[in-house]
This record gives C-alpha cells, structure tokens and sequence, in this order.
C-alpha cells in the first residue's frame, strides 16, 4: 500500500504533500472524475447523505427554475432562520444567511427585502457564483454552533475539516472565522487554521497565514489546549461519510450545531494543503503512519 | 507512459542527428543561406539591324559564390570586371537571357581602428582609385570644405574619418531617382540615391587620398525588377571595405547583395537602335535546410508554397511556449490565467512590441480592476458585466491606438486583430479573477502571468530557436514527451518550499 502510493522511497525524505504529489497521487490515483460531482455539487452530497440518515443540515428547499422562486418562497414562511446558498459555489461565494425579526429578513442587522432575496436566487440559477454554469439554489437550515466555539470566537460558523484517504481519518483541522475573514472560515480569506490532535480532538497550533499564535486574534482567548466536543462522534461520521462516497481521497466539512451536534456541511475532491500547516505535519508521512 | 515518453523525446533527437550527419556541409546551419536563381531578362526588338549588348557577369568573391549556366553570348574581362556580350544582326525579336544561382555571405568588417591616414596615404598603391573624375569631383572646391569639415586634421584614424564620411552621407536625405547624379550634384541638392550618395562618399574618401570606388549590383530578393543597386568600397589597409550610404551598412554587405561590377560603370551598354527592354527575374531559396531524411521540409514548403512563414513560425513555438508555461506552473509555482494565455500575450508583445504591449494592457488592467468596484455594488450578473468591461475596453484601445499611430510608437502596417484579441481575453479572465477572489489577488496572479509571459517573449524572440523548430519541426514531440514527464513529476514546487518552509524542522 505504502509503496503504491509514494512509489519510492527517495520521497519519503520530505513527510510534506505539495500540489503535484497531490493531484498525481491521491486526486487521480483515488477519485474518478465522474464522481466528483458528488462533491462539487451539494446538492447530490446531500442527498447522498440523506439517503444514508448521515447528519447535515435540513434541506428546507431546492430551486432550479426563475419560475420556481416566488411559490417555493412561500412555503418557506414558517422558518425563524434559513441559509440560501449556490449548489455549485466555491469559497462561500453567494451564501446568504437570514435570519426572521418582526416578519422581516435580515442579514445580521441589514434587512433584505423579499425582491433582494428573490434577485439572489435569480443570481444562483443564472451561474453568477458558479461562472457560467446554469445552477440550483438550496435553501437549508440555518446552523447555531455550539457553545464551545463562542469560547473561543463569537462570530461566523466555524467548521472542522478532515482529510480522509481510503476511509480513514488522517489529519484534521479546525477552521476559526476572524474579523478579517468577514465570518468565512476559509483559510485564504483570512480564517484561522488549527491543528487538532486525532486521538483526542485536542486543539494544538494556530496557524494565521503567516505565524503560528496560541490566542484569537480578535477575541484574545486561548485556543491552544481546548477540546473540542463529540470528537468521537467527529470521528465516526467522517468513516461514515467516507465509505458513502465513491471517493478514496477527500476533505469533509464538519459543523457542531448547538442542538444537532456533529453534522456535514459539505465535502472536497481538492482539500487544500494549508492543513499541513495547522498541524505542523506532513500530510504524506501522517498518511502512511495511518494506512500502515 | 514511460515508453511513449521516451519515445516521443529519443526518435526526434535520432532523426535530428541523422538529418545533420548525411546533410552536405554547406546544407548544414540554423542561419538561414539564401539560394537566388537571377536571370537577365533582355528583349531587344530592330529591323535588319546589326547589335551588340554588353553586360557585367558576377564573379566569385569571397563572399559570393557564383554558378552560371550556358549561354549563347560570350564572356570577356574588362580591367577587374567579367563582361559577356551578345551581337549579331538583328531583325525582329529576340529574348536574350543569361541565367545563375547566388549564394551570398553577410560581410562584416572590422575596422582596424589603429590604422592612420599618414600610413594609408604611404603604403597605398591603388593610384587609380584616388583620381578625381568628371562625376566623382574629389578636387572640387566644395567637397574638399566638406572633407575638411568633416573630418579636420585632428581626426587621424581612418575609421574615424570613414565613419564620420558616412554618416554625413547616409543622413542626408533620399530620393529614388533614376537618373544618373554625380557627387558635386547629390551634394548641392542635398539629396540623392543610391549613385548620388555612393558617388558623394567616394569623392569625400578620395579628397583625402583613400583609394574608394563605386560597386554596382543587384539587392537580391523574391522579385521581378529592373531596379539596380550602388554601393561603396574603401581601402582601409589592406582591405576593401564596404559602405551601403542609402540602407546605413557601415562596413558591411547584406547577405542578398549581388555584386556584378567594380568601378563607375554603366551596368548596361547596347546599340542605340534597337528597341530594349530589360528584367531581372529573382526567386529565392534556402540553401541549408538539412534535406537528407527531412520527413517535413518546411523550408521547401515556405519557398515553394504560398503558406506564409509567420503563422507557421507561430504555430511551431506554441509547444514549447506552452512547455515553459507548464514549467513554471508545476515546478516554480507560479499562478497564471491560464496555460495558452501566457503564451499568447507573449505574441502579442512579440508583435506589438514589450513595452508598447506592457504599457498599453496593463492600463486595460487598472480599467477593469476599477470598473468592477461600481459593476460589482450594482449587482450586474457575470457576462453582461464582463461586455460592459469590454466596451470599456474596446473604447478604450481605439483611443490608444490612434495616440501610439499618431506618434509613431507602432508601426500602422501591424495587423493589431490579434494582440487585441488576446489582450481582451486576458482581461476577461482578470476581470473573472477579481470577482472570484478579489483585485489584490487578481493583481497578484497577473504579475505572476506577466513574468511568465516576458520569459517566453524573451525566448519565443530568438531567431535561433525559430529557425532551429522551422528545420527541425520533429523536436515538437520532445515537447510532448517531456511534458509527460513533468506530468508525473510529484516533487515540491518550490513556492511550495517557502509555503512550507516552517514545516521542515518540525519534521521526523
């Protein structure tokens, strides 16, 4: 297995994956790209998901016709909060999170009226977040996290991103919004990456893009040393989630809703190698470590 | 993999090093040696009527080889000249015709700069290339001001004086009269052609007793023409050194100049009453394009066929334009927009010219980085956004345009469709960037891209390597094959090493 997939031995000299190992090695060697779809699209990911009762978020709607908007809109009166997001964006590009005060949607402290919300999906069907491509809008539940990361930042959502190869959990790395990030997580928006210990969901090092640093920036609590909650539970969805799809290589997005717990948000076939960086690791020596 | 990878890079090299093994010595070399076949077109036309028709026929020199064919006249020597003449009775038409191959050599010479008049003026016994003749008036009052104005007595090398004599002449304005201008004449109207300026220099090199003479001749090129050629010759030590005042060849010939006479000669000398017209009818070859075993002649193909060589030139760097992209990409690390893209741009700069290129994109750059802000805040959906940004765009250009003409800064005979074209589309994919991510890393990538871009516009300029892919056009699968390598190649690029750098210690 080992000498399969780092052919010889002279590689082993540096424990760190760079993006042609990556592609060459893992992307092209472990994931068809006739599956890829499943995680380019979140709307197959979630109905994969759902079909095999894995925890994500409520999918309260899918729209895939301008015609579709105002009578889908409708049926979506009861909810208190929602999430309206392109089925094929990238980098959080189009996700808009409401929130109901008073019959009116707001988006943090700005209201939307309907007529901006319905453009926003008109945008989505049109391809505006997913360049040229015609796409779906999925409508979902809006998710609360958990208590443990408003200790740590109060805004945005943090998630927890998993790299797994052939079923197996390898590395992992929790995604900390900033002010800078503007309540994304993603890393190169400004998030913060932090290595997680695999036995035991213990928070390691921060890394912020430039240093490695042991308090949040903007909140000034510590992160170093926390445990984060339901690791276990962490642990065996992302198995779970890993021998449901069709791919051997891929980064799953993990969320902890305050009520839910441990719950998808969306997986990768091109996780990024940022992650090496957080855990002070080299994701090829971690991979033949844990595949032995 | 491995097999049709090395395949694709060793059957090229080995046909490559057979064509250079069984080509002839003078077929070998990536410098292009043109191969002219020049044939003296005469019609002569006369009632019963006895003619004679001389001209001068080349001689080898040791920069020209000359290989003639038979001919019904006959060959003779005037002084240093070969003449052949046709004669006889005449009465109707007759085509007269004498027809050889040129291979010529681009002749420059360097000029002893020690060298000084005194020396000159001693040693030289060429007295019949010093005289004043009634065309060439070296003793004229005139001339003898301008060669003491141009060359005062402090001036004492001769290549001092020769390159001051020349750029007088080769300053002074043109004109392309074929009328017969002698060297007082060129100098009093200011302006002459090539005999009037050639005639000029000699008289100038003769005032101060340097042995110089006129040289005729034909500039060959793929043509039919009547059009006839002087230029200048000067004695500098022991070398006759060439001087082309009306195209500025200081001490140089191109490698297209037929030499046919030495001296102040007429190139043609005929009986007055006959009816004459003349041609000189010029095709041109490449002489060394390794025939043997050539599976594709594009040499052949660009001489013989109306398939323009800039396209194709085009056509055979756009694999490895496009290798030096991959590389960069996956061994450096560097972000482009694109793969062609790069390659592309370099095109464009190679035709527009880099810094014309450079200065008139990236203000196309700035536009589009400051009309998304607006664009953006609007809510304007992806492509009628990137169209408003090419309106601007297009606006934009045809203003620029008219300043660079209007200046002068691009020549107006550039066919500008294609940079344009791709400058466009490099914005759009600028403007893409911005919207994806955000303009400072738009910007980020589009400095990477230009980087890339001004490598391959230094590479992609080589004449070397364009004439080494138009012989040599089986080198395109090494491309390949080389790419497939770099395909499978996993190592670190190295921006990956300072991304990473941290990691190294940290490291079992």
């Amino acid at each position: 297995m080992i000498k399969r997939l780092f052919g010889s031995k002279k590689n082993l000299t540096t424990s760190v994956l760079g993006i042609n190992q990556r592609n060459v090695e893992l992307i092209y060697k472990y994931n068809q790209r006739k599956h890829y779809k499943y995680a380019d699209d979140k709307s197959e990911t979630k109905r994969i998901l759902e079909s095999n009762g894995l925890s994500c978020p409520k999918t309260y709607a899918l729209i895939s016709n301008i015609g579709d908007i105002e009578s889908t809109w409708a049926e979506l009166d009861q909810h208190s909060s929602l999430v309206i997001k392109p089925a094929k964006g990238s980098g959080g590009g189009g996700i808009l999170v409401l929130k109901k005060v008073n019959n009116e949607w707001f988006q943090g402290s700005k209201e939307i009226p309907q007529t901006t919300i319905f453009f926003h999906i008109a945008n989505i069907l049109f391809g505006v977040f997913s360049f040229g491509d015609t796409d779906k809008c999925i409508i979902e539940e809006c998710i609360t996290p958990h208590p443990f990361f408003g200790q740590l930042y109060p805004k945005g959502v943090p998630d927890i991103r998993i790299i797994t190869v052939e079923r197996k959990p390898v590395m992992a790395m929790l995604r900390l919004p900033t002010s800078a990030s503007d309540g994304k997580a993603n890393l190169h928006q400004g998030g913060l990456g932090v290595g997680i210990d695999m036995e035991t969901g213990i928070l390691t090092d921060t890394y912020d893009g430039s240093k490695f640093i042991t308090h949040h920036p903007d909140s000034h609590n510590l992160i170093t040393g926390m445990k984060i909650p339901d690791w276990d539970e962490i642990m065996k969805l992302s198995t779970k989630v890993a021998e449901v799809f069709p791919l051997n290589y891929m980064g799953i997005d993990i969320v902890i809703d305050k009520k839910m717990g441990p719950s998808i948000l969306e997986i990768n076939v091109r996780p990024g190698l940022g992650i090496q960086m957080a855990n002070k690791k080299g994701l090829k020596s971690e991979i033949i470590r844990k595949l032995k | 993999m491995k097999t049709t990878a090395y395949t694709l890079i060793i059957f090229p090299l080995l046909l490559i090093s057979v064509r250079i093994l069984m080509s002839e010595p003078t077929e070998r070399g990536l410098t292009p040696i043109q191969q002219f076949e020049v044939l003296y077109d005469f019609d002569i036309e006369a009632e019963n009527t006895p003619f004679a028709i001389s001209t001068f026929a080349p001689a080898n020199t040791i920069r020209q080889t000359i290989i003639p064919e038979p001919f019904s006249g006959r060959t003779w020597f005037e002084e240093e000249n070969q003449k052949i003449t046709w004669e006889g009775m005449l009465d109707g038409k007759k085509k007269l015709s004498y027809r050889f191959q040129f291979t010529g050599k681009h002749l420059i010479v360097n000029i002893d700069p020690t060298i000084k008049l005194e020396s000159q003026r001693k040693f030289s016994n060429e007295k019949n290339w010093t005289f004043p003749t009634h065309l060439i008036q070296s003793n004229d009052d005139k001339i003898l001001e301008l060669s003491r104005q141009l060359a005062p007595d402090s001036v004492e090398t001769l290549r001092e004086i020769s390159s001051s004599f020349f750029e007088f002449v080769y300053q002074m304005p043109s004109n392309s009269t074929d009328e017969l201008t002698d060297a007082l004449t060129a100098l009093d109207r200011f302006e002459a052609s090539c005999n009037g300026k050639s005639r000029l220099l000699v008289a100038l090199f003769r005032s101060k007793g340097i042995p110089a003479r006129m040289v005729g001749g034909i500039i060959l090129d793929n043509s039919r023409k009547k059009t006839s050629h002087g230029w200048v010759e000067a004695k500098i030590g022991d070398t006759w050194v060439p001087f082309d005042p009306l195209n500025g060849h200081f001490a140089e010939v191109p490698a297209n100049y037929l030499e046919l006479h030495k001296g102040d000669n007429f190139l043609i000398r005929r009986s007055k009453d006959i009816s004459f017209d003349y041609f000189y009818e010029i095709s041109s070859d490449r002489a060394n394009h390794y025939p043997s075993y050539a599976l594709v002649n594009l040499w052949e193909v660009i001489d013989h066929t109306d398939l323009p060589q800039k396209p194709l030139t085009l056509l055979l760097l756009l694999p490895l334009g496009a290798f030096l992209v991959s590389v960069f990409k996956n061994v450096v690390g560097l972000k482009t927009f694109g793969v062609f893209l790069p390659v592309l741009i370099a095109f464009a700069f190679m035709e527009m010219g880099t810094i014309i290129g450079l200065g008139y994109f990236s203000i196309i750059i700035l536009l589009i980085g400051l009309l998304n802000y607006p664009l953006e805040k609007w809510g304007i959906l992806h492509t009628p956004k990137i169209s408003v940004m090419l309106t601007a765009v297009a606006f934009y250009s045809i203003i620029t345009l008219y300043i660079f003409f209007k200046t002068g800064w691009l020549d107006p005979t550039k066919a500008l469709v294609f940079p344009i074209i791709i400058l466009t589309m490099m914005s759009e994919r600028f403007a893409r960037k911005v919207e994806e991510d955000s303009p400072k890393e738009a910007l980020n990538v589009y400095i990477q891209t230009l980087t890339v871009t001004l490598v391959c516009v230094w590479v992609l300029s080589s004449t070397l390597i364009q004439n080494f892919l138009i012989t040599f056009p089986e080198f395109l699968f090494v491309f390949a094959g080389l790419n497939l390598f770099l395909g499978k190649w996993i190592g670190l690029r190295f921006t990956e090493y300072a991304r990473f750098g941290k990691l190294s210690g940290v490291q079992s």
